[in-house]
Formats: C-alpha cells, sequence, structure tokens
C-alpha cells in the first residue's frame, strides 16, 4: 500500500517546469531605512538642531538610493524573466 | 510519453529501430520469401501466418514508436532550450545583483561623505550660527514631532 503513494509522486514529476528560480535581492536592499532622528529637546543652539537636520537628510537620501534601486532591480530582472520565458 | 525522459536517448533509439527494423526485414521475409524459406526449412510453414502477423506487428509498432520517438525528440529539444534560457536569466540576474549592490553601496557612500562635510562645515561656523539666533523650544518639538511623524503636543 505504501508504495501506491510513489504513484503520484512519479506522475507528478511531469509537472516539473524549467523556469528560471526567482533572483536573490542585493544585501544592501534588505536592510531597512532607518529612523529619522530627533534633536536634543532642550538644546537652543540652531548648529545643533542643523547638524540633526543634515543627518535626517541624509537618511532620507540614503533610503531613495533604496527605493531607486529597488524600481530598477525590478525592472532589470522582469525583463530578464519575461525574455527567459517566452 | 514525458515518463521516457527518464531513458537514456541512445537505449530509447536502439530499442525503436531495432523493433522497426526486425519488422520490415521480417515483414519482407515472410509475405515475399516466404515459399523460399519454406523450402529449406519446412518445419516453419504450420507457423508461416503467425510469422507474418507478428512481423507486421513489429512492422507497425517499430514505425508508431519511430514518430513517437521523434516527437519525445522535439520535446526533449525544447525542454533543453528551456533550460538553457533559464540558466542564462539566472545567470543575468546574479549579474544585474551585483551591478545594483554595487551602485547602491557607492551612491550611499557619495551621501554618507557629503554628511560628513556639511557636519564638519557646521562646526567650522557654529559661533556664526548661534550667535544671533537662539532655538524656541517650540521649534525643536516641531522638528522632532516631523521626524518620527508623530501628532504635536503627543509624547514620546
Amino acid at each position: 500500500m505504501r508504495f501506491l503513494l510513489l504513484i503520484p509522486t512519479v506522475l507528478l514529476a511531469g509537472c516539473l517546469t524549467t523556469a528560471p528560480k526567482f533572483p536573490d535581492i542585493p544585501p544592501e536592499l534588505q536592510k531597512a531605512c532607518p529612523e529619522l532622528q530627533e534633536a536634543t529637546q532642550n538644546t537652543t543652539e540652531l548648529s545643533k538642531l542643523l547638524d540633526v537636520v543634515v543627518v535626517n537628510y541624509s537618511t532620507y537620501y540614503e533610503c531613495r538610493v533604496k527605493i531607486d534601486a529597488w524600481l530598477q532591480w525590478h525592472k532589470e530582472q522582469k525583463e530578464i524573466f519575461d525574455k527567459a520565458v517566452k | 510519453m514525458w515518463m521516457l525522459s527518464f531513458v537514456p536517448d541512445s537505449f530509447l533509439i536502439w530499442i525503436v529501430n531495432s523493433i522497426l527494423i526486425a519488422g520490415a526485414i521480417g515483414s519482407f521475409l515472410s509475405f515475399f520469401l516466404l515459399h523460399r524459406i519454406v523450402r529449406w526449412f519446412p518445419a516453419l510453414a504450420p507457423y508461416h501466418l503467425l510469422i507474418q502477423i507478428v512481423s507486421a506487428v513489429l512492422l507497425v509498432a517499430g514505425i508508431y514508436f519511430k514518430g513517437g520517438y521523434d516527437t519525445e525528440a522535439a520535446w526533449r529539444d525544447k525542454v533543453k532550450a528551456a533550460e538553457e534560457r533559464a540558466a542564462l536569466a539566472e545567470k543575468q540576474a546574479a549579474e544585474t545583483n551585483v551591478k545594483i549592490q554595487t551602485k547602491i553601496v557607492e551612491k550611499i557612500k557619495v551621501v554618507k561623505e557629503n554628511t560628513i562635510v556639511y557636519q564638519d562645515r557646521i562646526k567650522e561656523v557654529e559661533k556664526l550660527i548661534d550667535k544671533e539666533c537662539k532655538v524656541a523650544p517650540e521649534a525643536i518639538d516641531i522638528h522632532n514631532a516631523a521626524a518620527k511623524n508623530r501628532k504635536l503636543g503627543e509624547s514620546k
């Protein structure tokens, strides 16, 4: 009876496809965007606030680089996949 | 038919050709030269009809299998081509990943370098910036709320 289980296994082997495997994601794109920083609550110095603003702007640009890279990654991988399965 | 893909090509074609050739030779001999064969081997005379039937069956089966094998070969070629395309796609995908990864690292490096330059500049002109400007605590509250996407006045 146990050998009957082999029958669907053998038959389903006919359903194997030759589609390319899903591409890996570049490691840098797997990192989440960091939180924006807060300024020290009691400071009255503009330079300290400006420093935090600059850091936050750089965080935004880092994230933007990653989003742009995600879009490029999807576009290029889709083109490669479509060409392969056409 | 796909189960034939488990059988090696060379063995399959050997079997198919053997059946076809046996059928062709058997049919030729049993239908056209039987009277001569029977003259040399009289013991075969009672089986002549059976030999003809078996030969004809082998010939028909051989032709059928030959056609089936050609179809199987065509499918195998298609699968092989698809596998080659898939392998090429995987290679291209990996290359694209390396390209994108390098690009991200380079761009983030530029962003970080620029940030250091801005921060150094702030330090250089710190006194000038702070000289005539005092930041109100409300400004800090607004900035921090915006940075954390909180409602104004809401605690951390």
